[in-house]
C-alpha cells in the first residue's frame, strides 16, 4: 500500500531524493572524494589561516565577534503570527513569535515537525505573506510591501540555501553563482567572487552544469551563490537534509566560517542537532511559539533540549 | 488496466487540454467538410430533379461529328419542328427554348454580378410560362420589354417600369421591366441574372433567329418519359438533335455536380490532412512529456510486474481515450462548422440551393476513426518508450534526466532523407521533361526533405538558436534563461518548433509560386502583346456581341483593330473519329496582327498572315510534325478540308495559342463567327480618354471590359491575390493547431521546472522577469519553426517554379520579401501569443510550493 503510495505524484518524493543523492556520491571516483576532503578542511581547519587576512573581518574569535554585533540586529520579528486556513479548518503556524537575528551571528531555529521553524523562515524572508505583527529586515519592514518590492529585497538584501540546492540546471556552477547579481544587472565584484569560489573549493568545477556535480558541491555552488551577492543576512532551509554527513560537515562549516571570518548573517532551518551545534545560538519553537533559547550549543544539549519536546509531547 | 489509464487521463486533464484541442481543431475540419459538401451534394442533387421536373424529353442540336468537341454551329431547331415534336404522340407540350448571354447594368452602369443569361418568356395553354412564376408585374410581351428575376432585381434596385440597360448580342439595349419572377429551382442556381423576353424578341436579341436553343417536351399523362423519346424520335426528320429524358439530364447533372462536389471535398481534406499531421506533433510531444514526468510511477508497474506490453497498451489506452473525447467533440464542432458555412455559403452572391444539414453516418465514423486514429498512432513511440523504462527506475532519481540520447543516428537519417530529397529536387529540375516523371519525381523529394529536415531540426535548433543569441542578450537574465531553456530539450522544440514549421513552409511555397506565377502572366501580357487594349466580355468564354468590331473601328483615334475568333479544327489527313488530331485555332485580321500582337518565334516569321498561310505554336508543330514551309491538311467545323501552309513557328502563351490563320480564311468555314477578343491600337496609345472613347463607341456595354496592359496586371494580381487568400485561410487551421502546441510545450515546461521558476522568484526575479523569460522562449521556438519553414517554403517554391517555366517560360522567380517578412512576423506573433497563458501561469506560481515540490 504504501509503495503504491509512493509512487504517484503525491507520494512522498524526500524518501526517494535521499535515496538518490548517496547513490549518486557512489558514483565519483576517490579523487574526487578527495578534494572534498580537503575542501571541507579548508572551512573548518583554523589552519588555513593564509587566506583570512583577506577577509573584511579580521577578528578570528567567535566571542569577539559576537560582542561587537550583538546590537545591530540583521531581522527582527515581532508578534508575527502565520494563520492558514479560515473557521474550522484554521491552523495557527506563527503565535505572536517575537525574535532578534543578530547581525554576525549564525543563529539555528529547531523545533519538532509542524513547529512552525519553516513558517517562520519563510515569513521573514519575505517567501510568505504575514498575518499579524511586524517582520523587518534591517531596517525595511516586510509588512504591507507590494511583490515587486519584496522581489527586489530579496535580490538585494537576502540569501537563500534550500534543502533541494535549487540550482538552474542549464546554466553552470560559476553561471549559478553569479544568477542574483545577473538578475540584478549587477556586475559582480571579481575579486569577491574569486575568494568565495576558492573558499567553498569550486575552483576547478566552474564550467561544470549542475548535473555533473555531486550534491555536496551542489550545495556548495548554492553556498557561493549565496555568499557572492553579500546580502545582509543568508536563509538556509535544512541545507544538510539531502547530503551525507560528510558533505554536511563541510556546508556547514562554510557557512560558520562566512559569519566569524565574513561577518555575514546566516538564520538556518534545521531538525539536526548536529547541525544546529555549528551555530551561535538557537532558536526552540514549539506549536508556533519560541519556547527556549540556547547559546553557543553543542549537539548534546541540544539534543537533550529536544527529546524533553518529545517527552513532553509525549505526556501531553 | 483501463481504469490507470482512464484515472491518468483525468489526473492530467489540463495537461492533456492542448491535445484534445489540436485533434478537435484537424477533426473538426474533416467533419466540417464532410457535412458541408454532403450537405451540398444532396441539395444540389435535389435543386437539379427539381429543375428537370418539367422536362420529359429535351431535344439538343446534334453535336458536329465532324470535328469532335467542337459545338454545332447555328442551331436548326426551328418553329417548324417545334411542330413537329408537338403533335408527336404522347406529348403533351413542347417548349421551345432560346438561351444566350445577357448582362444586366445596375443604375450606374456597372455589371451586376458576374453576367448572366437570357431566355424567353414562352406561355403555355393558359397564357402564362409554368417555370417562371411572375411575383410582380407581368410577363414581356413586345420588343421593348422584358423580365427579371427577383434576386437581379433587388441587387439592382429595380421596380416594374423601369428602363434597364443591357447588353446582348447586338448593341446595348435598353428595355422596360414589366415583371419580376421568382426562379422555380435550378435556373437561380447558376447564380447568374436572369432576363426574360418574348420568344420572338428572344430569338433576335440572343442570335438564334428563327431558332431555338434547346425544345423540351411534356409528356401526356400516362406516357413514360422513354416512349416519349421513342415516339419523338420517329416524328422526328433524321439528325434534327439529339434527345435526352428529364432523368437522364438530372442524372448528368447529379453526376457533374458530384465530381465537382469531390473535388472540392478532396481539396478541403487535403488542407484538413495537413492540419492533423500538425497535430501528430503535439499529440506524441504531449505523450513524451507526459510520460518522462511519470517515470517512476511506470517504472513501478514495472517493479510490481506489469510487462512491458501491459506498460505500451496503458499509454495507448489512455490515447484512445483522449482521441475518442477530441474525436468526438470535434465532430460536433465540425457540424456546427459545416451549418455556419452553408448559411454563409448562401449569403454569398451564387445563390446555393436549401437542404437540410446532412450528417452521415460515414461522418460521423471517419471524424472519430480519424480523430483515435491520429491520436493512438501519435502516442505509439512515447508508448514504446515507456515500456523500455527499467523497472529500477521507481527508486532513482527524482526526474529521470531528459534522456539526452546522442542524437547521432537521428542526424544520420535526417542528413540521408535530407540529402535524397534534395538530390530528387534537383534531378527533377534537371530532367524537366514537362511530363509526369519529373513532377513525381519533385512531389517525392519535397516530401524526403520536409522529412528529412523535421528529423534534422533537433541538430539546426542549436545553431539557428545561437543566431538570436546577441538579440537575446539585450534582455538580460532572462533572454539568457530562455535562450537556454529553449536547447534544454532539442527534441521537443524541434517538435514544436516543426508543427509551425509545415503550415509556414507550405503557405511560404505557395505565395512564391503564385508570386512567379503572376509575374510570369504579367510579362507575358507585356511582351507579346503590341496593342494598346484588349476588349472582351466580363464573363469568360462568352463571345462579344456581333456588333462590337464594327463600333470599335468607328472609334475616333484607333489605328489598328483584329478580332481574335477561336474554333476547334481536325489536323491530319484521317477522317477517324476520336478527340486526336483535335487543335486550337484562332482567326486574326492578317493585315493589321503583326502590329498588335507580338509572337515569340522559333523559326520563320509572320510573313502576310492570308489564304492558307498560317503560324502555328511550337507544341502543335511538334504534335504534328511541322516545320517552316509544312503544308498540311485540316478539317474545319463544317467538314471541308484544306491544306495550309506554315511560314513559322512561335512559342505559344497565355495570349496567343495554337494555329494562328487569317480570318477570313477561317469564315469561309463557318456559318456564323463569334468573336472572343478583341485587339486595338489607338494613335497616341493607351490613355484615360482613348479608354473612354472606346467605352462610349461600345455603346457603355456593362459585359464588356475594356482593358490595357495595366489593367490586365491588375486583373492577374487580383486573380492571384483571391486565390493566395482562400489558400491562407485554409491553412490557417495548421497555423492555429501551431499555436496549440506552442501552448503546450510552454505549459509543460512551466509546469516541469515550477521548482526552478520558484528559485528564480526566491532569489529576487521578479514577476516580469519571469514572464519574459517564457515569452522570450516561446518567440524563440516560434521563430525558429519560422525561419526554418520560410527557408523551406521559398527552396521548395524555387524548385516548383522551375517546373512551371516548361509550361510558362516567362515565369520569373519573384521573392515576396513583404510577405516573407510578414510570415516572419506572424511566426513572432504566434510565440507571443501562445506565451501569453503559460509566462502568466508561471508569474503567479506560488514560490513556496514550488520550491518544496520535486
Amino acid at each position: 500500500m504504501t509503495a503504491v503510495r509512493m509512487a504517484t505524484p503525491q507520494g512522498s518524493p524526500r524518501t526517494v531524493t535521499r535515496v538518490d543523492v548517496p547513490g549518486r556520491l557512489l558514483t565519483h571516483d576517490g579523487n574526487v572524494r578527495f578534494r572534498f576532503a580537503a575542501g571541507a578542511l579548508a572551512g573548518t581547519v583554523p589552519g588555513i589561516s593564509t587566506d583570512r587576512s583577506s577577509f573584511p573581518v579580521t577578528t578570528t574569535h567567535s566571542g569577539v565577534s559576537r560582542a561587537q554585533h550583538a546590537t545591530a540586529v540583521a531581522a527582527r520579528a515581532t508578534d508575527l503570527s502565520k494563520v492558514y486556513g479560515q473557521g474550522e479548518t484554521q491552523v495557527v503556524a506563527l503565535d505572536a513569535v517575537s525574535v532578534d537575528f543578530h547581525q554576525a551571528q549564525f543563529t539555528a531555529i529547531m523545533g519538532p515537525s509542524g513547529s512552525g521553524k519553516s513558517t517562520l523562515m519563510h515569513c521573514m524572508a519575505g517567501l510568505d505573506s504575514i498575518s499579524g505583527g511586524s517582520a523587518r529586515i534591517g531596517d525595511t519592514e516586510l509588512t504591507g510591501l507590494k511583490d515587486k518590492k519584496l522581489t527586489q529585497l530579496r535580490r538585494d538584501k537576502i540569501g537563500f540555501i534550500f534543502q533541494a540546492f535549487n540550482l538552474l540546471p542549464t546554466l553552470t556552477a560559476l553561471e549559478n553563482i553569479t544568477l542574483p547579481m545577473d538578475i540584478a544587472g549587477r556586475k559582480p565584484d571579481r575579486a569577491w567572487l574569486n575568494q568565495v569560489v576558492e573558499t567553498v573549493g569550486l575552483s576547478g568545477r566552474l564550467k561544470h552544469r549542475p548535473s555533473q556535480l555531486s550534491g555536496g558541491q551542489q550545495q556548495r555552488v548554492a553556498v557561493a551563490r549565496a555568499l557572492a551577492s553579500r546580502p545582509e543576512i543568508i536563509f538556509a532551509d535544512e541545507p544538510t537534509g539531502n547530503l551525507d554527513s560528510r558533505s554536511g560537515a563541510e556546508v556547514l562549516g562554510f557557512l560558520r566560517n562566512s559569519v566569524r571570518e565574513l561577518g555575514q548573517t546566516v538564520v538556518m532551518v534545521t531538525h539536526d542537532p548536529v547541525a544546529a551545534s555549528y551555530a551561535n545560538r538557537v532558536v526552540f519553537l514549539a506549536d508556533g511559539k519560541i519556547v527556549d533559547e540556547m547559546p553557543d550549543p553543542t549537539a548534546d544539549l541540544v539534543l537533550e533540549r529536544m527529546k524533553g519536546f518529545d517527552s513532553k509531547r509525549r505526556t501531553s | 488496466m483501463f481504469r490507470t489509464a482512464l484515472r491518468n487521463v483525468l489526473a492530467h486533464k489540463a495537461r492533456l487540454l492542448m491535445t484534445v484541442l489540436a485533434v478537435m481543431l484537424g477533426v473538426a475540419f474533416v467533419s466540417g467538410t464532410l457535412v458541408y459538401t454532403d450537405t451540398l451534394s444532396t441539395a444540389f442533387r435535389n435543386s437539379s430533379q427539381k429543375s428537370y421536373d418539367d422536362i420529359d424529353v429535351a431535344l439538343n442540336p446534334q453535336a458536329s461529328d465532324t470535328v469532335p468537341g467542337v459545338q454545332p454551329e447555328n442551331p436548326r431547331l426551328d418553329a417548324k419542328l417545334l411542330d413537329t415534336v408537338r403533335r408527336a404522340p404522347g406529348a403533351a407540350f413542347a417548349t421551345g427554348i432560346v438561351n444566350g448571354p445577357t448582362g444586366i447594368a445596375d443604375k450606374s452602369g456597372k455589371l451586376i454580378g458576374q453576367g448572366g443569361s437570357g431566355s424567353n418568356y414562352f406561355p403555355g395553354k393558359d397564357g402564362k410560362d409554368a417555370r417562371y412564376p411572375m411575383k410582380e408585374g407581368a410577363a414581356p410581351t413586345r420588343g421593348d420589354q422584358f423580365a427579371l428575376d427577383q434576386d437581379t432585381a433587388e441587387k439592382g434596385g429595380y421596380h416594374v417600369g423601369d428602363t434597364v440597360r443591357m447588353s446582348v448580342d447586338g448593341p446595348v439595349r435598353e428595355q422596360k421591366l414589366t415583371g419580376i419572377f421568382t426562379t422555380g429551382g435550378g435556373q437561380g442556381m447558376s447564380g447568374g441574372s436572369l432576363a426574360l423576353f418574348d420568344t420572338k424578341t428572344a430569338q433576335k436579341l440572343l442570335g438564334v433567329p428563327g431558332g431555338f436553343s434547346e425544345i423540351d417536351v411534356k409528356a401526356a399523362p400516362g406516357t413514360s418519359q422513354a416512349a416519349l423519346k421513342q415516339s419523338v424520335g420517329k416524328a422526328l426528320p433524321r439528325d434534327s438533335g439529339t434527345l435526352t429524358t428529364g432523368k437522364e439530364l438530372a442524372d448528368d447533372q447529379a453526376e457533374g455536380n458530384k465530381t465537382s462536389m469531390d473535388t472540392m471535398r478532396t481539396a478541403l481534406l487535403a488542407f484538413a490532412g495537413v492540419s492533423l499531421f500538425v497535430g501528430i506533433f503535439i499529440i506524441a510531444n504531449t505523450f513524451t512529456m507526459l510520460i518522462s514526468q511519470r517515470t517512476k510511477e511506470l517504472a513501478l508497474l514495472r517493479a510490481v510486474g506489469a510487462s512491458r506490453r501491459q506498460v505500451t497498451r496503458s499509454v495507448l489506452l489512455e490515447a484512445l481515450v483522449v482521441g475518442t473525447i477530441a474525436g468526438a467533440s470535434g465532430m460536433v464542432a465540425g457540424i456546427g462548422i459545416g451549418a455556419v458555412l452553408r448559411t454563409l455559403g448562401g449569403n454569398d452572391g451564387a445563390a446555393l440551393p436549401d437542404g437540410p444539414l446532412q450528417v452521415t453516418a460515414t461522418t460521423v465514423l471517419v471524424s472519430l476513426g480519424v480523430g483515435i486514429a491520429v491520436t493512438v498512432l501519435s502516442a505509439w513511440l512515447p508508448g514504446r518508450r515507456a515500456a523500455k523504462i527499467p523497472p529500477v527506475a521507481a527508486m532513482n532519481s527524482v526526474h529521470a534526466a531528459a534522456t539526452t540520447k546522442s542524437l547521432v543516428v537521428r542526424n544520420t537519417i535526417g542528413a540521408l532523407f535530407a540529402g535524397a530529397g534534395t538530390a530528387a529536387v534537383l534531378v527533377a529540375i534537371s530532367l524537366d521533361d514537362g511530363k509526369n516523371t519529373s513532377r513525381y519525381m519533385m512531389g517525392l523529394g519535397g516530401m524526403l526533405l520536409l522529412v528529412g529536415v523535421f528529423v534534422l531540426t533537433p541538430l539546426l535548433s542549436r545553431p539557428l538558436i545561437a543566431l538570436g543569441g546577441p538579440v537575446l542578450r539585450g534582455f538580460g537574465i532572462s533572454g539568457l534563461l530562455a535562450r537556454q531553456n529553449a536547447l534544454r530539450n532539442p527534441r521537443r522544440t524541434a517538435a514544436t518548433a516543426s508543427a509551425l514549421m509545415i503550415g509556414l513552409t507550405l503557405i511560404t511555397g505557395m505565395t512564391v509560386i503564385a508570386k512567379g506565377v503572376e509575374t510570369g502572366i504579367n510579362n507575358v501580357a507585356a511582351s507579346s502583346l503590341k496593342a494598346d487594349y484588349s476588349i472582351a466580355m466580363s464573363s469568360e468564354g462568352q463571345p462579344l456581341p456581333s456588333t462590337a468590331e464594327k463600333q470599335v473601328k468607328g472609334a475616333a483615334g484607333v489605328s489598328a483593330v483584329s478580332p481574335m475568333r477561336k474554333d476547334m479544327v481536325r489536323v491530319g489527313a484521317g477522317a477517324g473519329a476520336g478527340s486526336k488530331g483535335a487543335s486550337m485555332v484562332v482567326g486574326v485580321d492578317g493585315k493589321t496582327f503583326g502590329s498588335l500582337g507580338n509572337l515569340d518565334f522559333t523559326k520563320g516569321s509572320l510573313g502576310s498572315l492570308h489564304g492558307d498561310r498560317v503560324v502555328v505554336d511550337s507544341g502543335t508543330a511538334r504534335d504534328h510534325g511541322l516545320k517552316t514551309g509544312s503544308r498540311f491538311p485540316v478539317t474545319f467545323p463544317d467538314g471541308k478540308k484544306a491544306d495550309l501552309t506554315v511560314s513559322g513557328v512561335y512559342n505559344g502563351n497565355q495570349m496567343f495559342d495554337g494555329i494562328i490563320l487569317d480570318k477570313d480564311t477561317l469564315a469561309s468555314h463557318q456559318k456564323r463567327t463569334t468573336t472572343q477578343q478583341l485587339l486595338v491600337s489607338m494613335d497616341g496609345g493607351a490613355t484615360d480618354a482613348h479608354k473612354n472613347e472606346l467605352v462610349k463607341a461600345l455603346g457603355k456595354n456593362p459585359a464588356l471590359t475594356v482593358s490595357d496592359k495595366q489593367d490586365i496586371a491588375d486583373a492577374v494580381s487580383k486573380l492571384f491575390t483571391i486565390l493566395l487568400n482562400m489558400l491562407y485561410g485554409l491553412l490557417g487551421m495548421a497555423v492555429v493547431v501551431a499555436v496549440l502546441g506552442v501552448v503546450n510545450t510552454l505549459a509543460m515546461s512551466v509546469f516541469e521546472r515550477s521548482q526552478e521558476i520558484g528559485m528564480l522568484r526566491a532569489i529576487g526575479l521578479d514577476r516580469l522577469g519571469i514572464k519574459r523569460m517564457v515569452r522570450l522562449e516561446s518567440l524563440i521556438i516560434s521563430l525558429f519553426g519560422g525561419v526554418l519553414g520560410i527557408g523551406l517554403g521559398v527552396f521548395l517554391g524555387w524548385a516548383v517554379g522551375k517546373l512551371i517555366e516548361g509550361g510558362l517560360p516567362t515565369y520569373e522567380l519573384v521573392l515576396p520579401w513583404g510577405e516573407l517578412a510578414v510570415f516572419l512576423g506572424l511566426a513572432g506573433l504566434v510565440g507571443v501569443l501562445a506565451a501569453l497563458w503559460p509566462a502568466l501561469r508561471a508569474a503567479r506560481l506560488n514560490m513556496l510550493e514550488a520550491i518544496k515540490a520535486e
